[in-house]
């Protein structure tokens, strides 16, 4: 039995589509690249301290990459880890952290999932829908990060 | 619709928007479509089109404000240029102040290499 069910379209946009908004369709289109969301939630969500890196395993790796092809683009840092999809007025943001070790991943993700909403939708004025995080790695402070000296906090004695 | 030749008003769109304090180039659209084919050289960025066609205009934009209120400027002055026309305006990536910083270091080096 065959059922003729309407098939329901998703919108099928890849990170490549573009968004568009729609207020302002008589005086003409304005179109988002998908990348310009990818960035600015980047930035975001390194914003919050406790955030050590972003992207997992392949997308590191993807990034690197794409760092050597002509025309990949320089900010191919800043976009690791990020994957959007983007409709006419609205986007939905997956995101791939790397937390601190002494965070509060609970916390941290809902800090980061407030500052990338607010960011994106008032840079864009795209309405976020979801911000999904998947924290992949836990970053242990080791040997190699002590050259680098910890916040000089001010002596308490002069 | 545009009265002046397509050609020379694209020119001059092309200036008046680069001219604007948010917009750090020209850009050729997602697909590098946006362009006017002008004797010897190509105009990426801008589009003016035929008859009702609205214009097209690529950007990059600096992430110093928001996009829609650069964009609402941006087709404003564009489209009183244009007697009124649509215009389709697409912000193809932003430019980052480092990656601006790193251009412009590449660029110099670029400059001052024997």
């Amino acid at each position: 039995m065959s059922q003729n069910e309407p098939t329901t379209k998703t919108p099928t946009s890849s990170t490549s589509s573009p968004a568009r908004l729609a207020d302002d369709t008589a005086q003409g289109k304005t179109t988002i690249a998908a990348s310009v969301v990818q960035k600015i939630a980047g930035i975001a969500a390194r914003e919050i301290s406790g955030v050590y890196s972003m992207g997992g395993g392949v997308s590191r790796a993807f990034g690197a990459i794409r760092e050597r092809i002509p025309g990949g683009g320089t900010g191919a840092a800043n976009i690791a880890g990020v994957q959007v999809e983007v409709g006419e007025k609205q986007a939905a943001i997956d995101l791939d952290i790397v937390v601190e070790y002494g965070a509060s991943i609970v916390e941290l993700a809902r800090s980061v999932r407030r500052n990338v909403i607010g960011t994106v939708e008032r840079m864009t004025g795209l309405e976020v829908i979801e911000v999904n995080i998947s924290v992949n790695d836990i970053h242990l402070p080791t040997a190699e990060d002590d050259e680098t000296p910890p916040t000089t906090q001010p002596s308490r004695v002069e | 619709m545009p009265t002046a030749a397509p050609a020379t008003l694209a020119e001059r769109i092309a200036a008046a928007v680069t001219a604007h304090a948010a917009v750090a180039r020209l850009h050729g659209g997602i697909f590098g479509a946006v362009a006017t084919y002008l004797p010897g050289r190509k105009l990426t960025g801008v589009r003016v089109g035929e008859g009702d066609e609205p214009v097209e205009l690529g950007v990059v934009l600096y992430l110093e404000r928001p996009i829609p209120e650069v964009v609402r400027t941006l087709r404003r002055e564009v489209s009183g240029m244009c007697d009124g026309a649509a215009v389709d305006i697409t912000v193809a990536d932003v430019a980052l102040p480092e990656e601006v910083a790193l251009l412009e270091e590449t660029a110099l080096l670029a400059d001052t290499a024997p």
